[in-house]
């Protein structure tokens, strides 16, 4: 995002903008549990991209092989094997490139979605800002994910119908948090200046606009990739997810349920891999948060 | 103060509408008729049309929405579909249970996020504040499902201290107690902290010190109460998140109450079952946030002289 970013705005505060990124990055690195929390994410985004070196999705993901089941965690199968004797490693490595890919494409939709409707109605203002953040607030009176399990199971489960839930549930979020800061820039001299030689609202919104009230924006992205991972996996363990045989933390533990008794490293390694990815993204959300904007230094 | 409250119980009426015309209108988005489920792919168009007649469903929808949300002004949330029990019953008979566990989840995250946000804070940069605040990142990282499993295989199937599953002992609730107090706790310790950071370094503190209080009593009577309105806005999101979060705490536990009752209604496509359940919650999350926005005014007189 940030390379988008440094490279959009108009020629004359090129130079600026580079340093203020620049900045950025420089006080997030001061930060020890930021630098932590960037490192984890990195190495699990790379152990998602990697995942078809280490196990065939075919062979080792979703076949069933009855004679290996329920094995304990050994030298073979570290992680142990489940109930039809899949390897569990291979399915959590595999697990999170649907978590990841899922969460950020959620993110991605929301951004845009909630994104536009937030800047048009903080932009425009007047009554389409009043009837639009109206809808958004009856959307937002409906807590989020019980939102997203109602549109799931009048639409039936499975990932297109998941994603298009947690999109409509998330996006009143983004409208808000866009809407907000926009209010304020719409004010300022050099948008009055875009106005006053002719551009257009559209031009103004991308180009003015959008490019300096971005901190919050990132922010609020950041640490909505870990609630919508973390969503995805509640609701494919409520069974309205993703749906087996394909590998997904949530899934894997609601299968788990049944062995916990006497396997209990069932539920236990795809629990740890959520809390693992959803700590880093928080430490990562906390860290940006400082450093894009020490004064909302907490 | 009283026409205030009034005002906000009015402005409930439009919103608790428009979610339930949002819900309803999800609900109805869903294919397949349900008098064919309910049936079976052989009954008679005579007994379908009967069946849809009885269930309302022949009317136009807006007609049909319009009987709901008359009928849940009135109290009356419908049938079910499954087995023609009146709804209104079932969740009422659900809701003390769902209410008995968000009490339990509450009690645990406000006796313990206060001393440890507070601790915390008086204490920066020890071990105390460095072991608190990474007891709570893992408890804000924690997925429900997840800590509720760990806590029935070491509780209950280790150790055999608490029963792993219904509401039938005395003892049920702690597990999913905790379960669904951890989140809330964590989040609030946080922000307990940062917020007495905030206080504590203001000029009145150093006031307060420097006509000889106790730090104890600083903090008791200067610094704790400045600190508690960031800390109640994150109370107001907290408790929505606990509204969800017992949803996928009572599947767990097979806790006998309205989330469970939601899920048990998906699986079954019984949609009048869904529908009610989520008015349930629609109306907890809309008083809960009245009942924060009150709560502002009694902690801060500032606020308290704008209702006035």
């Amino acid at each position: 995002m940030s390379e988008k970013t440094a490279a959009a705005p108009a020629a004359p505060s090129q130079f600026k903008k580079t340093n203020q990124w620049f900045d950025v990055w420089r006080r997030l690195k001061q930060s020890k549990t930021a630098v932590i929390g960037l490192v984890i994410f990195v190495l699990l985004c790379l152990m998602a991209l990697t995942a078809p070196i280490f196990f065939n999705y075919e062979q080792d993901v979703i076949r069933i092989n009855v004679q290996n089941r329920l094995q304990p965690p050994s030298a073979e199968h570290w992680m142990g094997t489940d109930d039809v004797g899949r390897d569990v490693l291979a399915r959590v490595v595999w697990g999170s490139r649907a978590s990841l890919s899922i969460a950020f494409s959620i993110v991605a939709f929301s951004l845009f979605v909630g994104g536009t409707i937030g800047s048009t109605a903080g932009y425009f203002g007047g009554v389409y800002d009043n009837v639009v953040m109206r809808i958004m607030d009856i959307f937002q009176a409906i807590p989020g994910i019980l939102l997203a399990i109602t549109i799931v199971a009048a639409l039936g489960p499975n990932t297109v119908n998941l994603v298009i839930a947690l999109v409509v549930s998330s996006c009143p979020v983004f409208a808000r948090v866009v809407r907000g800061p926009v209010l304020t820039i719409r004010e300022v001299e050099y948008v009055e200046a875009a106005k006053a030689i002719g551009a257009k609202s559209g031009t103004i919104i991308t180009s003015h606009v959008l490019p300096n009230c971005l901190a919050p924006i990132i922010v609020q992205a950041t640490l909505s990739v870990a609630g919508m991972i973390l969503s995805v996996a509640a609701l494919s363990f409520l069974g309205l997810g993703i749906q087996p045989p394909a590998p997904e933390w949530g899934a894997m533990l609601s299968g788990a349920r049944t062995f916990i008794r006497d396997h209990s490293y069932l539920a236990f390694f795809p629990g740890l891999a959520i809390m693992i990815t959803i700590l880093s993204l928080n430490l990562l959300g906390d860290g940006l948060r400082d450093a894009l904007d020490p004064r909302l230094k907490t | 103060m009283w026409k205030y409250v009034i005002k906000r119980l009015i402005a409930l009426i439009p919103v608790v509408a428009g979610c339930t015309f949002i819900v309803f209108m999800i609900m109805h988005l869903s294919p397949g008729d349900p008098a064919t489920f309910a049936l079976g792919q052989d009954a008679t168009p005579e007994a379908i049309y009967e069946w849809r007649e009885m269930h309302g469903l022949n009317d136009p929808i807006l007609i049909q929405y319009a009987n709901y949300i008359v009928g849940v002004f009135m109290g009356d949330f419908g049938t079910s579909f499954r087995n023609n029990v009146s709804i209104t019953q079932e969740v009422m008979q659900r809701f003390p249970h769902t209410l008995q566990l968000s009490m339990a989840a509450l009690s645990v995250s406000l006796l313990l996020a206060f001393p440890i946000g507070i601790i915390s804070a008086v204490k920066q940069n020890t071990w105390i504040d460095g072991l608190s605040m990474f007891i709570a990142l893992i408890g804000i990282s924690m997925p429900v499902f997840w800590l509720g499993l760990l806590l029935v295989l070491f509780f209950s199937l280790q150790l055999g201290w608490f029963p792993s599953s219904g509401a039938n002992q005395w003892n049920s609730v702690v597990l999913p107690g905790i379960t669904l107090g951890t989140g809330m706790m964590a989040a609030m310790a946080r922000t307990t902290r940062s917020s007495m950071l905030e206080v504590i370094r203001q000029d009145y503190i150093r006031t307060a010190r420097s006509k000889g209080l106790s730090n104890g009593k600083v903090i008791r009577k200067h610094a704790i109460r400045n600190a508690l309105i960031p800390v109640l806005t994150i109370f107001g999101i907290q408790l929505g998140n606990l509204l969800t979060g017992s949803v996928i705490t009572e599947t767990v536990f097979a806790w006998p109450g309205i989330g469970r009752l939601m899920i048990q209604g998906i699986a079954a496509r019984d949609y009048p079952m869904v529908l009610g359940c989520m008015v349930m919650f629609v109306l907890c999350f809309a008083v809960i946030n009245l009942l924060v926005d009150l709560a502002y005014a009694f902690v801060d007189p500032r606020i308290r002289a704008q209702y006035r």
